[in-house]
């Protein structure tokens, strides 16, 4: 058994799309052992969640946007003592939700992170020259302009960038 | 200015506050102003007996933004070893003694959202200054507190009336309990204190750890070592250097170690927070501290050097 769920009696889970397997598995095991579980994913990309079959459904998802924090810091601080918290996500996300924790009242030894660490490059826009980061993904949109930018695999060492091509949607030529 | 460990008072006044507890105040001989103490705070107390010196722990149960004076309050107990018999009988208003500056090993939590005092007995005396402190501050506590009846409880009366809504009082002559359920179905962020009678803090700090707290929330104000009537002497060995080093039935391993110029950190020395943890490789260990869990005790991995010593055999240490 995993010491941090030894006399555990909740346990809430979070994870965005990249941390969503590993989290599945940890609360599959806290599932087996009598540890009622709560899951909770974070950001918009809820499609790429799978849950498995014996777990309880999504309960909510969570923006990580400062006006959701104090919704978030409001909806842990109801919860009892023997509740743990197991996060697994991006290491930005954890950053800010170790704050959101600490105000809710969860001592460091009530929470395990588990960081999915994302390559993520500067990608240099083509049409706007602004720099975005991928996060690891591979159609972004430039903060800048907001053209819809495929990122390439086409390093530039001058600009210290991958290059972020422009996405032309698809038209209908024929009149 | 360089201030000194130890410090001269006298005592200027003594209530009787139950038929076995009073209270003593204690203020400086010149009228200075005392050493500064946050809430938790204890002093060592020396007192003068015939031929010998009585040394005791009292937590200090004055106002703690008072400078003026400190109070302690003393039971008289039933198994005096010297020190509460000397206090009750002996000690007089103008009788001069030595305590030591304050020291703290129970102090209020400053990441606790609720605190929840649990106190049996004069274990009250720490948490009166605490719950002045809290509700100066507007924050969240309750006290649960057992004793035998009201009249055998002191500052039952001004906690009543002082704190009315946060206290409950369980009275065994009554047939009131005061059971570990008070710490379930707390809110995120609480911290348990206890203090009172040993088998009291054990069994409540067990009944936390099975109910989810985790061990820094948790905190217990011991003032006495568990005592052996009949300590042998044990011998231990250090893995690291191969030394082999004789325990006395009189002495703890803690100072044994330290005699012997090996650095091993301590603080409270009563056996309740954990700073003189040692590993043990092999033998088997009578555990009488308050910090190891009941399975960490069984496994006899480890060992809190000021108070538990060697079953009988030697003792490896990782060390």
């Amino acid at each position: 058994m995993n010491p941090f769920l030894e006399h555990a009696h909740t346990l809430l889970v979070f994870a965005d799309v990249h941390g969503w397997p590993h989290a599945v598995d940890f609360a599959s095991e806290a599932s087996r052992l009598g540890v009622e579980v709560e899951l909770h994913i974070l950001g918009e990309d809820v499609d790429g969640c799978m849950t498995d079959e014996s777990l309880q459904k999504p309960v909510a998802v969570w923006t990580l946007e400062e006006a959701s924090d104090a919704v978030l810091t409001d909806y842990l601080q109801d919860k009892k003592m023997g509740a743990r918290l197991y996060v697994c996500a991006s290491d930005k996300k954890i950053g800010h939700l170790q704050a959101v924790f600490e105000m809710a009242g969860f001592a460091r030894e009530e929470v395990y992170f588990e960081t999915i660490a994302i390559a993520s490059h500067p990608v240099f826009c083509v049409g706007c020259y602004g720099v975005n980061e991928s996060n690891g993904k591979e159609i972004i949109c430039c903060e800048h302009c907001h053209r819809t930018l495929a990122v390439s695999s086409h390093y530039s060492s001058r600009l210290r960038a991958v290059l972020g091509y422009i996405i032309i949607p698809a038209q209908n030529t024929l009149e | 200015m360089r201030i000194s460990s130890s410090f001269a008072v006298i005592i200027s006044r003594i209530e009787q506050l139950t038929d076995s507890v009073k209270r003593y105040t204690l203020i400086r001989e010149n009228g200075e102003d005392l050493l500064p103490f946050s809430p938790g705070a204890h002093v060592l107390t020396t007192l003068k007996n015939s031929d010998s010196l009585i040394h005791r722990r009292y937590s200090l149960c004055s106002p703690a933004n008072e400078k003026g004076y400190y109070q302690i309050a003393i039971k008289l107990t039933e198994h005096s070893r010297g020190g509460s018999m000397l206090w009750h009988e002996k000690a007089r208003v103008g009788q001069k003694l030595t305590i030591s500056a304050p020291v703290n090993h129970f102090t209020i939590s400053s990441r606790a959202r609720h605190h929840l005092f649990v106190a049996g007995g004069i274990g009250i005396t720490p948490y009166i200054p605490m719950m002045q402190e809290l509700a100066l501050r507007g924050l969240s506590f309750e006290l649960h507190y057992a004793a035998r009846s009201p009249e055998q409880c002191p500052f039952y009366e001004w906690i009543k009336a002082t704190f009315p809504n946060s206290a409950q009082f369980y009275f065994s002559e009554r047939g009131e309990r005061l059971s570990p359920e008070v710490l379930s179905g707390k809110r995120i962020g609480t911290h348990v204190y206890f203090c009172g009678p040993q088998d009291m803090m054990r069994g409540f700090r067990e009944a936390a750890l099975l109910l989810g707290y985790v061990r820094n929330n948790i905190h217990i104000e011991a003032f006495q070592k568990d005592q052996g009537e009949n300590d042998q002497p044990f011998q231990v060995t250090l893995s690291r250097s191969s030394r082999v080093l004789m325990v006395p039935a009189d002495q703890s391993l803690l100072d044994t170690l330290r005699s012997a110029g090996i650095d091993v950190q301590y603080s409270c020395q009563v056996g309740g927070c954990g700073a003189c943890q040692l590993s043990v490789l092999s033998g088997d260990v009578l555990h009488r501290d308050f910090y190891l869990t009941e399975d960490e005790q069984k496994h006899n991995e480890s060992i809190i050097a000021c108070v538990s010593r060697a079953n009988g055999g030697t003792l490896v240490l990782d060390v």
